[in-house]
Formats: structure tokens, sequence, C-alpha cells
């Protein structure tokens, strides 16, 4: 349940992370007319939903298959380096198959970076109190 | 001595050099001398940050085909040599998360610390209380103070000597800022964010702690009962006695074969060797598969192993030969219908066959164990690729053709790429060819030239310096 909860946060907070990128690029670009600002909120709710289901296919299966005796740090331990070096393929491959596009580039990095980013938001401790002696001993194992 | 803050300093003002100089090479530049200058670049900065890992044997080698990749995409841009590069590079930077770990290990390690190492080590500062306090404790008044007041003392000093000196006025004035703009700025922050993860190599574990701990050894740990290991050892030599006869029926035939050989047209003599690598590729799986089905573990110790390990010996020799004789079947297609990129497959496929039987007989002689054959094989083929890199193929394959092969096609030839061209072109001027030939061959000449005029000085080749 706590894993969860903290996929709903971490949905929204990348949401709204991707839609300030998105808006700033915009805003960057010399085509931009303020009217169109309103509109920020309404890109919103696609790239939640997009979002929603990107992390729901590709991330939280990890969490979801972990066991339920591993902690947060043991999950990022195990299994963050091989999802960041085959999402780093994955959009390397994208960005060549499309010649170096440069808006195509820049939205590839940006979700990368989200997705990565993702990881700490899901797997970062939520105070900074000392760990439990089990815990951090099974972190020592792992 | 320095201090933890000097050396942080001195780091980060290391990096920012280099994400300036990375902006400077490749924004929005193709690939030429500035491949070369940024693998020099990477080396330079990576001996700065830790000399003594730069030292090492191991790293020494890698750096030294990192940069031999980087002046063969200067001599000719192709493919294969950004690949080179691109995998020698990853190596580097894998070799120096860690030098005890294997070549492929190196390529994991290499990728997740130039993709993620500054998330990585954020992570881990997260969870780290110490480093959580000392967070809390960043001097912001002595950043504020290092970077702040030499800028502003700079400023003041530069328009007092603009006021002073008119030439120096009209010298700042004239300096061109307008090539930094958003894209600019997000391609040299990107170059930060890379030259900080290599100079703070991560390792994925726990497959690095594993890799280093396996060692090539073969042990006799687990015995088997006497009564299987008997029946496993009349297996084997049945099998191996049974798949030599096979083999070497085979081979009576295809020695027979080669002599009709000349006689054959391209069509049958191509046919002919795409049978025979399939039917090596079939062979060698299976031979490597059952060696090391029958050496996996006590039959290595056994006494009474010398004659399954003879006709093993046997059979790899026999697979070796069958290796000769596709080769001469290809080096005869060669002969008659010139080189391919294919043909060329094939010579460099039975090399690597050829390296992995050999290997397996070292694994079975020596006692080793499968990774042995995985480390060695993969690193073995990583050399030849990187060797195979510096050679400008293209060039190869068009001048071969041209004076020695006896059926020449010279449409293949023009859809090879530029790295030909100066070659067709001599080829057209010197011997009669129809028109249509000869004005694809000027179209690809003048549109290699239009290329090489419009390169800027990142994006120059070796051919920019010939045609001067």
């Amino acid at each position: 349940m706590k894993r969860a909860e903290n996929f709903g946060r971490t949905v929204l907070k990348s949401s709204l992370l991707l839609n300030t990128i998105l808006w700033m690029v915009i805003i960057i670009s010399n085509d931009f007319d303020f009217k169109s600002l309103p509109y920020a909120i309404l890109t919103l709710i696609p790239i939640l939903i997009i979002w929603f289901l990107i992390m729901a296919f590709t991330i939280m299966p990890l969490f979801w298959a972990a066991k339920d005796d591993w902690t947060d740090v043991m999950i990022f331990k195990r299994y963050f380096p091989y999802y960041s070096i085959a999402a780093f393929l994955f959009y390397s491959g994208l960005i060549i198959s499309e010649n170096f596009e440069s808006g195509f580039t820049t939205f590839s990095i940006v979700i990368y970076f989200t997705s990565i980013q993702n990881w700490i938001w899901l797997c970062k401790p939520k105070s900074l109190k000392p760990k439990t002696k089990q815990h951090t001993e099974k972190e020592k194992v792992s | 001595m320095k201090t933890n803050q000097q050396q942080r300093i001195q780091s980060t003002l290391i990096i920012l050099v280099a994400s300036f100089l990375f902006s400077l090479l490749l924004y929005q530049q193709n690939f030429g001398i500035n491949i070369l200058l940024f693998s020099v670049l990477t080396n330079v900065v990576l001996a700065i940050s830790n000399f003594t890992i730069f030292c090492t044997q191991k790293v020494f080698f890698i750096t030294i085909a990192y940069i031999t990749t980087g002046i063969a995409v200067f001599f000719y841009t192709s493919t294969i040599s950004y690949i080179a590069n691109i995998l020698a590079f990853f190596t580097l930077i894998g070799s120096f998360s860690n030098q005890k770990s294997s070549i492929y290990v190196n390529w994991i390690n290499g990728i997740y610390t130039s993709a993620v190492a500054a998330f990585t080590l954020r992570f881990e500062r997260l969870h780290t209380e110490t480093e959580n306090i000392k967070k809390r404790n960043i001097n912001y008044w002595y950043w504020a103070k290092i970077i702040g007041i030499p800028a502003i003392i700079v400023l003041v000093f530069l328009n007092l000597y603009r006021y002073g000196n008119p030439k120096f006025d009209e010298l700042i004035t004239n300096i061109d800022f307008s090539f930094i703009n958003f894209g600019w700025i997000v391609f040299t922050a990107l170059g930060y964010y890379l030259f900080y993860n290599i100079t703070h190599s991560v390792t994925v574990e726990p497959l690095t702690a594993f890799d280093i701990q396996t060692e090539n050894e073969l042990k006799d740990e687990k015995s088997i009962p006497p009564k299987k290991e008997k029946s496993e050892l009349h297996l084997g030599t049945i099998l191996l006695i049974s798949l030599n006869l096979l083999i070497v029926l085979f081979l009576v035939t295809d020695v027979l074969h080669l002599s009709e050989i000349h006689k054959m047209s391209a069509p049958q003599l191509s046919q002919q060797v795409h049978t025979g690598v399939d039917a090596l590729i079939a062979s060698n799986v299976l031979a490597i598969a059952i060696i090391l089905y029958f050496f996996r573990g006590s039959l290595n110790f056994t006494t009474k192993n010398n004659i399954l390990k003879k006709l093993t010996f046997g059979w790899i020799f026999l697979n070796l030969i069958m290796v000769c004789i596709t080769a001469i079947k290809n080096t005869e297609y060669i002969v008659s219908s010139g080189f391919t990129y294919k043909r060329i497959g094939v010579l460099f496929f039975l090399l690597m066959t050829s390296i992995g039987l050999i290997t397996t007989f070292i694994k079975v002689i020596n006692i080793k164990n499968l990774w042995f054959l995985f480390r060695k094989n993969i690193q073995v083929a990583f050399t030849v690729f990187i060797i195979s890199s510096t050679l400008n193929w293209d060039k190869l394959i068009t001048y071969y053709n041209i004076n020695y092969a006896e059926q020449l096609d010279i449409d293949y030839l023009i859809k090879l790429s530029k790295n030909n061209t100066f070659l067709l072109k001599d080829y057209a001027e010197k011997f009669s060819i129809d028109n249509e030939t000869r004005i694809q061959i000027n179209l690809k000449h003048t549109k290699y030239l239009d290329d090489l005029k419009n390169n800027s000085w990142q994006e120059k080749v070796f051919d920019n310096y010939k045609i001067q």
C-alpha cells in the first residue's frame, strides 16, 4: 500500500515537471504567443495519463514483483542499474533512428531524465531519522 | 596537501572547461576531427581525475584502442569506426569503474556510469546520514565569494581597459556570442553531466562483485558416483567416435568437391559458400555444446579421460579443417566476383569460429570453465572489431575489385560510402566506361567535394587536407 501511495504522488510530481519543461521550451521558442499560456493547465491532463501508463508498465512492475521484505533501497540497488541502461539504450536508439532531429531529441532526453528521477522519488527516504537496525543489515546483505 | 574543498573546486572547473569544449566540438556538427579531439579530451579529463587508474596496464591499452578509433573516424568516417569509437568509450569508462572486471562487465559499467552516475551518487548521499548533515552545512557565502567577487573585479577591469584602449574595445565588441542559445546551453549542460558522470564512476552490483569473484579455473567440487561417471565417459566416447567418423566422411566428399569449384558459375559458388557456412554454424555450435557438456565437471579430473580428450581434440581439429574448406570456397568466390561486405563478413565469421574452437581446445586442455570461454572470446571479438575499424573497407573493396576481380559490379562500388570516391574518379578517367556510369561517378565526386568544402573545422576529415 505504501508503494501505491508513492506511485500516485510520483506520477503527479513527474507530470508537473514534464508540463513545466514543455512550457519552458514553448516559451523560449520564437513563435510563442502569451495568449496560449492558459492551455498550460489543459496539457497537464494528457501528460498525466501518458505518464501514469508509462510508469505502470515500466517501473512499477519491478516494485510489485519485489519480495515483500525488500526495502526501497534494495529494490533500487537491484533493478535501477538495469532499468537505466535499458532506458538509455532505448532512447539512444530512438534518437539515432530519428537522425538526431532536435525536437525529438529534446523530448526523448526529458522523458529519460524524468523516468530516472522517478526512481529517486519512489525510493528516497521519507525522513532523515535513523534507520532500524534490521533494515540496515538487509541493505548490507543486498 | 589539497583539502577536500580545493579538490572539489578543481574538479568542478575541469568539468566546466571540458563541457564548454564538448559543445565547441560537437554542437550541431557532423563527425570528423571533433571525434578524435573529444577522445583526447576524455582521456585528459580521466587522467586528471584519477592518474593512478589511468596508468594501469589495462586502462592504458583501452585508451590506445579508444584514441585509435578516434583517428579512424578522422581518416574515414565510416559506420564501423563510429560504432568502434562508442564501444571503446564505454569500455574505457567501465574499466575506470573497475579494473579487474571482464570486458562485457566493463561495457555495462561504462554505460551505467555515463548514463546515470550522478543520479546514483545522489541517491546514495540521500541514504547516508552523515552526507545529509554535510549537505546542510554547504557554505553558500563561500561559493558566492569564490565566483561573484572575481567576476565583478574582472568586469570592472574589462570596462576600464575598453575605455583605455580603442583596439581592445573593438576586439571585445566584435566577439560574437550569437552561438549561445537555448539549444547550446542544454547541450553544454549535457556535456557537464557526461563529464561529471565519467569522473565519478559507479558499478552495477552485485554483477561486478560476482564477475570478480568468478575465476576461470574449473574446480573439482561436485563429485558424481563412479558408476554415473563411467557411463558418461562411455557415452561421450561413443558419441565423439561417431561424430568424428561422420565429419571425416563429410570432409572427404567436400575436398573431392573442391576440385570442381573452378568450373562453377558465380550463383553456384555463392550457393556453395552459403550452404557451407550454414553447415559450419550448426557443426560448431553442436561441437562446442557437446564438449562443454562432457567437460563441465568431474570428467575433467578423472584419469580415464585420455581417449575422450583425444577424440575431442580430433573433432576440434576436423572442425578447423571444415573452416579452412569454407574459407577456400569463399576466397574462390571473391577471386571471381570481387569483395563485398557480405563476403568479408564470412571471412570474419570464419576467423571468429577458428578462435572459438581454439579457446575450446584451451578450455579442455587447461581445465577451464564456461566463464573462461565467454571472457576470452568476447575479448578477442572486441580486439578484432577495433582493429577492423581502422581499415578503410570501402577503399579496399574498390581497389581490389577494380584491379583484380574477374567480374566487376561497378554499381555496387558506386553505392558504397564516399570513402572510395577518389578511387572511382581515377577509374572513370583511366578506363573506358559507359556514359551513365561515368555520370554517376562524377556526381558522387562533385557531391563529395561540396561536402568537404562545406565542412567546418570540427567536421574536417583527412580528405579535406588531401584536396587543399
